[in-house]
């Protein structure tokens, strides 16, 4: 008789048992609420916070680096592994992720980007531009200068005179 | 053994007049169907009975061989940065390498941020 006795106030101490713990009273996450006025748990950043590193980071875009041989060496890095992709080499807009279907960029040797100041590329890396995406994460300040100055010595490559480049005389054809 | 007189019996002869119109028959049906089959064939426009012929079709549009088509993309694209040739004779605009532009640019210093064009209006 002893055993059953035992089982059968174990099987009424489990009934009795409540999943307190996993229930709990709380906000589920992008769930709709009443406690806010705007009727989200999300919250967004109070007015006026400021992140860490962030008057650094608004500083280096504001003032372009001067350009020198490290800098664009650094840009020619950064855009072979960030933007040569779909961009391509040149720049023409024909990387391998062109070639594989995502819509084709726009040359950098149209008109239009040539005669673009520093500041739009600088901010199409910052912050996308139609169907590209922002760079912002990925890219940091200082580099997209070095990216801006590369993708300029990529146009004055398609776009020299023979005045910048006087050696050119003997080579062309 | 009495006989029942009202017993139906099988007739003593055949009519061979039926016989022959069901074999007649069969046969005319038959050959009235063959004779007719390709006509209708052609009024439906059902196609002969032909097997079926291999057709091509497109082949599949992937990559067989990434390792070797990133190579060849590479190389013509480096092949894009290097070398001097004319871009717009009248304008006097040339393409040189890359590398060189990266030196007329550094030695221009802060004006190499500049667009290189004029916008247009
Ligand atoms: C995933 C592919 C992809 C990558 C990587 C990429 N871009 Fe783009 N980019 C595009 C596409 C597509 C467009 C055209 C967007 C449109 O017009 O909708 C574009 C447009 C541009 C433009 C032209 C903006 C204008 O005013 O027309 C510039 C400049 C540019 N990209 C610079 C860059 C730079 C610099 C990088 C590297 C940090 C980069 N892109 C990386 C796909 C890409």
């Amino acid at each position: 008789m002893r055993p059953w006795a035992a089982l059968a106030a174990a099987t009424l101490a489990l009934l009795g048992c409540r999943q307190e713990m996993t229930r709990q009273r709380r906000l589920n996450t992008f769930s709709a609420t009443t406690i806010w006025r705007d009727g989200t748990t999300a919250r967004p950043l109070p007015e006026g916070v400021v992140a860490r590193g962030d008057l650094a980071r608004d500083a280096i875009a504001a003032t372009p680096p001067p350009v020198d041989a490290a800098l664009l060496a650094r840009g020619q890095e950064r855009y072979a592994i960030t933007c040569l992709p779909c961009h391509g080499a040149a720049g023409d807009g024909d990387g391998m992720i062109v070639r594989r279907g995502f819509p084709r960029p726009p040359s950098y040797h149209n008109a239009e980007l040539l005669a673009a100041p520093a500041r739009h590329l600088y901010d199409v890396i910052s912050q996308g531009h139609g169907v590209m995406f922002s760079y912002a994460s990925r890219v940091a300040p200082s580099d997209r200068w070095a990216i801006t100055a590369y993708v300029r010595a990529l146009q004055l490559s398609r776009h020299a005179t023979l005045a910048d480049a006087p050696e050119a005389a003997e080579r062309l054809p | 053994m009495d006989e029942d007189l009202n017993e139906i019996r099988e007739p003593g002869h055949v009519r061979v007049g039926a016989v022959l119109g069901v074999g007649l028959g069969t046969i005319l049906f038959l050959a009235a169907t063959l004779g007719l089959l390709p006509v209708y064939i052609r009024w439906m426009a059902v196609p002969p009975n032909a097997p079926p012929q291999p057709e091509r079709f497109p082949p599949p549009r992937l990559e067989a061989d990434p390792t070797a088509e990133l190579r060849a993309l590479r190389a013509e694209q480096a092949a894009q940065l290097e070398g001097y040739a004319w871009v717009d004779r009248e304008r006097g605009l040339l393409r040189i390498p890359v590398a060189r532009a990266m030196e007329i640019l550094a030695a221009r210093g802060q004006a190499a941020y500049a667009p290189l064009e004029a916008p247009s209006p």
